[in-house]
């Protein structure tokens, strides 16, 4: 594949060594070069965000900037960030999954069903929700190329349909509105132990803050080492284009979509497991938080531009101010509004150094 | 191909037949029971076919039988414009009595045009006033209603938390819009006495994660709280419950209504006790009230509400009540 020419991300820091000195690179420090990455913006946000809570941080011991602290936003953070980043590649490639939020609780319930009602073994279970899931991406995404139809319609679609399947097949099998899981199923422990349990003994991390740590960094390779990565790129930034130089658009776009809903398997299968049981509502309403932490990360709701780093340090930011809400001891009545005003200034932090950034790259 | 159409069209006759049959016999009980010349009452709720209302309909379809009336029991899956129709069915039917759940203003005129044409009636669950300040009871012209009232709950869980040793109070709001919700908080505070703290997690049992990382942060970040009250049995069950262990809290939980895992929990000491509302008794003592007015033209409670819980289920009678809830009347 020879796509290096042709990529058509908008600002990528070039990646060729430079040869022969060339004057088109002539005037590109590495200042400037950092400035240009997406995530920049995001990571100065987060500073300023992590800073302001730091200060108005009203506990005695200064909780939030300790590392009981620590465990308390990555915690928070740690599941928004794992869809965040799916759903950041997703929007690079220029789609939406507005039922991405459900499809955790439709997958940890599903989880749920089987363990309880089909008694077969967690692990077992594990693997055929991950199997539903990329039938239901799969679903999405074929939708979506099939029918040319806006994927911001089609899931909304998919949000719906499965929202009312939680809820109907669970009243329908429990009788009420969730389902218990027991820590004597078979394979359980084992299970816990990897995608509900903690770390790090006196403080207790999640486990789902090393998931979310992990698909950052993989999701980060791909897309700027694999040529795959190259074709999230390409469709996003312009499906015909990328076509037109052989780019699997509809394959790419499908993949994608299957990412995503296998990523909120995995957050619905570790909230499934850690609090052994799953409530039909789960997961309703998350999509905003995942598409908002993409945004914040700097990923264009145009496609075509954006970073998984970003994505998280966009989650890292409501995880922040989540917690650092509660440290402050501000009133919780407020807690959306709060959430708002600092997604403004995280945003507008980002927005400025971008634009500061692209002025600079001349 | 045309072997699955007939299976689907097979299907869906089933799915007719079924229907039809479930709503002849609903409908067939109250001419069978008019030819015994007993009492027929009509029973409308705005209930599901969950565990809370399949306990109200055990109290009810007792009563009945206890009393030897005939009682048609509706429900309407929380849809005021199905209630309102059963309602006005109900009353093309003249019966003898009339049981409403006010899910909403609207039904309760609908309720209030039934009691307009001279059909005893009596509410159930949802006590509340009008936004212009009524009782629904004064509103809508019925004889009583019998509930749980949300402030006079919240204050017996604040009464009890405190006798237990709380000096500090957290109450979990987990649904930032509820009216009722408040209620209790607002109740817990005066019945507590002491410093209490309201703390809202919207949507928490959608994001239940995040919620028990919220308030595990709140937890370790005051110390002095050592009771929680929480207002749903899923929300005690599992994010307090996670919370205080993450935190390494010894705060005391209380919860508004149980569950097999609550009255699990309360045997095995991790939920102080749980409040209550006794539904069964919002199912059963209407039919009681409708026949003593019939008969002997009694009205209970006073034009007031007729209070069926906060009933406590703590440690003493946690067993009793757990082998209750397997016979399906707690």
């Amino acid at each position: 594949m020879s796509l290096a020419g042709t990529q058509p991300r908008p600002s990528p820091a070039p990646r060729q060594a430079g040869v022969a000195k060339d004057e088109r690179l002539a005037g590109v420090s590495i200042v400037a070069r950092l400035l240009q990455r997406p995530e920049l913006g995001a990571l100065i946000g987060a500073l300023a965000v992590y800073l302001l809570f730091a200060t108005v941080d009203a506990t005695p011991g200064h909780l939030f900037s300790s590392i009981g602290g620590m465990q308390n936003w990555t915690d928070a953070a740690s599941t928004y960030g794992i869809m965040a980043v799916a759903v950041a590649l997703l929007m690079i490639g220029g789609e939406f999954d507005l039922s991405a939020g459900v499809m955790t609780g439709t997958s940890g319930l599903l989880l749920g069903m089987l363990i309880t009602r089909q008694q077969v073994n967690v692990w077992f279970a594990i693997v055929a929700v991950m199997v539903f899931a990329a039938i239901i991406g799969i679903a999405n995404g074929v939708l979506v190329v099939r029918t040319k139809l806006p994927s911001f319609i089609i899931t909304l679609g998919t949000f719906f349909v499965l929202r009312g399947v939680d809820v109907g097949v669970t009243r329908l099998l429990t009788n009420t509105v969730r389902f218990d899981i027991s820590d004597q199923a078979p394979g359980f422990r084992s299970a816990q132990s990897i995608f509900g349990s903690t770390f790090l003994a006196p403080y207790n991390f999640q486990d789902a803050v090393l998931w979310w740590v992990a698909i950052t960094v993989g999701a980060t390779w791909v897309l700027t080492q694999t040529t795959f990565g190259n074709w999230i790129f390409a469709v996003g930034g312009d499906a015909n284009a990328a076509r037109a130089v052989g780019v699997p658009v509809a394959r790419t776009k499908i993949i994608l979509f299957m990412y995503t809903a296998m990523s909120a398997a995995v957050v619905g299968i570790m909230v499934a497991l850690r609090f052994k049981g799953i409530q039909s509502g789960q997961g309703v309403g998350l999509e905003f938080f995942y598409i908002i932490a993409a945004v914040v990360g700097g990923c264009l709701l145009t496609g075509g531009y954006g970073s998984a780093i970003g994505a998280s340090l966009g989650a890292l930011i409501i995880g922040f101010a989540q917690i650092g809400i509660i440290f402050a001891n501000w009133d919780s009545n407020w807690y959306y509004t709060f959430l708002g005003v600092i997604l403004f200034l995280a945003v507008g932090v980002n927005t400025l150094v971008r634009r500061r950034a692209a002025s600079a790259r001349r | 191909m045309s072997r699955i159409r007939v299976v689907i069209g097979l299907a869906a006759l089933c799915l007719v037949a079924v229907a039809c049959q479930s709503g002849t016999s609903s409908s067939g009980t109250s001419p069978a029971a008019a030819a015994g010349s007993s009492y027929r009452f009509y029973f409308v709720t705005h209930g599901d076919n969950g565990t809370f209302w399949s306990v109200v309909q055990k109290g009810e379809s007792q009563a009945a039988s206890d009393l030897g009336v005939s009682v048609n029991y509706q429900g309407s899956n929380n849809d005021d414009n199905q209630e309102c129709q059963f309602i006005s069915a109900a009353v093309t039917a003249k019966p003898d009595g009339l049981v409403v759940s006010p899910h909403s203003q609207t039904v309760l005129d609908c309720a209030k045009q039934a009691a307009g044409q001279g059909i005893p009636l009596i509410l159930i669950n949802n006590c509340g006033t009008t936004s212009g300040g009524q009782s629904y009871i004064a509103y809508s012209g019925a004889l009583t209603c019998v509930g749980q009232p949300e402030t006079a709950a919240g204050q017996q869980a604040g009464v009890r938390l405190k006798a237990d040793g709380g000096h500090k109070l957290l109450c979990e709001i987990h649904e930032a819009t509820s009216t009722s919700l408040r209620d209790r908080c607002a109740g817990a505070k005066a019945g507590f006495g002491g410093s209490e703290e309201d703390l809202v997690i919207d949507n928490a049992k959608s994001n239940v994660a995040s919620a028990t990382a919220t308030l595990q942060a709140k937890l370790s970040a005051d110390k002095s709280i050592d009771a929680i009250l929480a207002l749903d049995p899923d929300v005690a069950k599992n994010i307090v419950e996670a919370a205080v262990t993450g935190a390494s809290s010894s705060a005391k939980i209380a919860t508004f209504d149980i569950s097999t895992g609550v009255i699990a929990d309360i045997q095995s000491g991790k939920i102080d006790f749980a409040i209550d509302q006794q539904q069964y008794l919002q199912g059963y003592l209407p039919i009681v009230f409708l026949k003593l007015y019939k008969q002997n033209a009694n009205t209970v409670g006073g034009f007031d509400t007729v209070k069926s819980g906060p009933g406590i289920v703590d440690k003493t009678n946690a067993s009793t009540v757990a082998s209750l809830a397997g016979k399906g009347t707690r």
